[in-house]
């Protein structure tokens, strides 16, 4: 069948999707995945986003950003973002949502802000360090993985991404592992899947540390595992996700109008 | 404040009564109704050392390439589906533009605060994230900076034990008040009424914790208009200073109801903006070889601006037509 990495990243993370789900999406990755599972398996998913769309489909093409008034067209309500951001999302009352991540550490915690790495230089002022590379910041992503009940976080499966420590924590997932979000009494679970677009890792019940569950039919356990910056444990039922249906790849396509997953 | 009966001004006018130093909230988010005839007036003014808050996008990038913006307290630096905001990263990199990372609650939050005439609000937003970690704070230096450091906390949070429902550790959020605000609305009377459509972020907030607001608006209409349907009117005219009518005043940014976002203008800036030079080249080109925001409407011209016309019952522009 002829598909893109991208392509199944995206279905895989579509299919975490229950019907009736209460969820917030972001552009991009985020919202294409969530709107195929609206359109292919969850035609009742309340889906909004922070800029304060309840409710959405999008309308005449997928939205530019969070508050774009493609989203909008026929949603419930369109309020605000303290709405969204507060209301939902601080009070625990998100079902799932979608975060990226530049960097991404065992534990789940999700770094946007910036790249450090060694030799960052100081600032002239202060303690802080030059960034070698600055990231688009928190953004609301950090409300998600405090409020949510449960979310996925989307990466490209690269070493440097998936490494022992992030160099900053702007999301965070299991801290140290273990029980450590209880310390700070988060509404939300914590991250349930790191889906790849070579496969899916999941958080151990008890540690927390993510390990190998799946790998996509055109991935390995081997290449995986070379792609991970952490000494990764792979399941001993690691199992081949199953590829995309027919009607799987005609749904989010429908939504990926614009065909960027289909990018190489 | 005392109802005056006129505040209609011009964008001349308007941001002349922003100084150096200012903290400065601009309003909307990402690339919807944000006050970009307003942005390109402070450059042309060559406003210098502004505190922005809450994100550096579309609006304020121009502004951080520009010089006009010493740092930032907020928790976004791109453009959506245009990518990262080219000009703020090359600043931070380079060490010319210091950003100090706040949760987008402790934001929604510290307006409110500030709103409310409160000095904090208490939130889990950002706990065991790196907002709080002591080695990437810049508040004491933002607060050096600023022409009224008041504005500015002593210090970035307080942890404390939550005292009324033992539910553990809390974090005291301080208020975030500005010295400016400028929102850009659809609809605003002459006493500054304001009406908006779409999302209002936390505009609504914003405007009673700034201590000027400027409204520039699609159209200005009769304040009796606008009390036929007062539920409609979100930002009354007590919290507003001055009102200035900019037809396309969000271009490219969309406004629900009257225009799309051009998308390929936002592309054509961000790929530009990625160079100082060729950044330079993009602001000579549509800062400051055209005088007024008149002008710069006549570069893109009618053809281009018509085909970004929102179509009902959308209140955008479908991309099929």
């Amino acid at each position: 069948m002829d598909y893109t990495k991208n392509e199944m990243m995206a279905i895989a993370t579509g299919r975490e999707f229950k019907d009736g789900e209460i969820c917030i999406f972001g552009v991009g990755l985020s919202m294409l995945a969530g709107f195929f599972a609206q359109k292919n398996h969850a035609p009742n998913l309340i889906a909004f986003t922070e800029g304060g769309v309840y409710g959405s489909t999008p309308v005449g093409g997928l939205p530019w950003g969070i508050e774009d008034n493609r989203i909008s067209a026929n949603a419930t309500s369109f309020t605000n973002a303290i709405d969204a951001l507060c209301m939902l999302v601080a009070a625990g009352k998100v079902d799932n949502a979608v975060i990226g991540a530049a960097q991404i550490d065992k534990y789940g915690n999700v770094n946007t802000t910036g790249i450090w790495e060694s030799g960052a230089q100081p600032w002239k002022v202060g303690k802080y360090m030059l960034p070698k590379v600055r990231l688009n910041g928190s953004g609301g992503a950090n409300e998600i993985a405090v409020g949510a009940k449960k979310y996925l976080i989307m990466a490209a499966h690269q070493k440097k991404r998936f490494t022992e420590k992030v160099d900053y924590i702007s999301s965070p997932g299991y801290l140290n592992g273990g029980n450590d979000r209880e310390k700070y009494g988060f509404p939300g679970g914590g991250p349930s899947a790191i889906i790849t677009n070579l496969g899916i890792l999941k958080p151990d019940p008890v540690t927390k540390e993510f390990y190998l569950d799946a790998y996509f039919s055109f991935s390995s356990v081997e290449e995986i595992l070379e792609n991970t910056g952490w000494d990764l444990k792979v399941s001993p039922d690691v199992k081949v996700v199953p590829e995309p249906t027919e009607q799987e790849l005609e749904n989010l396509r429908a939504v990926d109008e614009t065909g960027s997953l289909r990018k190489k | 404040m005392q109802a005056k009966t006129n505040k209609l001004v011009s964008l001349n006018e308007a941001i002349q009564t922003i100084h150096d130093g200012d903290v400065l909230f601009m309003g909307s988010f990402i690339d919807s109704r944000r006050p970009m005839a307003a942005a390109h007036e402070i450059i042309r003014q060559q406003k210098k050392r502004l505190i922005l808050l809450a994100q550096c996008s579309l609006a304020e990038d121009i502004l951080v390439g520009s010089g006009c913006a010493a740092a930032w307290r907020g928790c976004y630096t791109g453009m959506a589906t245009f990518g990262l905001s080219p000009a703020t990263l090359r600043k931070i990199e380079s060490g010319d533009f210091f950003p100090d990372e706040i949760g987008h609650i402790d934001i929604i939050l510290g307006a409110m605060a500030a709103m409310v005439g409160s000095p904090f609000v208490a939130t889990r937003a950002t706990l065991g994230s790196d907002v709080l970690n002591e080695q990437y704070s810049r508040n004491e230096y933002i607060k050096d900076l600023a022409g009224h450091p008041e504005m500015i906390p002593h210090q970035k949070f307080v942890l404390m034990e939550d005292p009324f429902f033992d539910e553990g550790v809390i974090k005291l959020q301080p208020a975030m008040p500005a010295d400016v605000a400028i929102i850009h609305v659809q609809q605003a009377g002459e006493k500054g009424t304001a009406r908006i459509s779409g999302s209002l972020a936390f505009d609504h907030y914003f405007v009673h914790g700034a201590r000027t607001v400027i409204i520039t608006a699609e159209q200005v209409v009769p304040e009796e208009y606008l009390r036929r349907d007062p539920n409609r009117n979100q930002i009354p005219c007590t919290a507003v200073d001055m009102v200035v009518e900019v037809p396309w005043g969000a271009h490219p940014s969309q406004v629900q109801n009257f225009y799309d976002t051009d998308s390929q203008f936002i592309k054509d800036y961000v790929t530009a903006a990625k160079s100082e030079e060729m950044f330079s080249q993009w602001i000579q080109e549509w800062v400051f070889k055209v005088n007024s925001w008149d002008e710069y409407l006549g570069k893109l011209g009618a053809v281009r601006l018509q085909k970004l016309r929102s179509s009902p019952p959308f209140g955008y522009r479908p991309r099929n037509i």
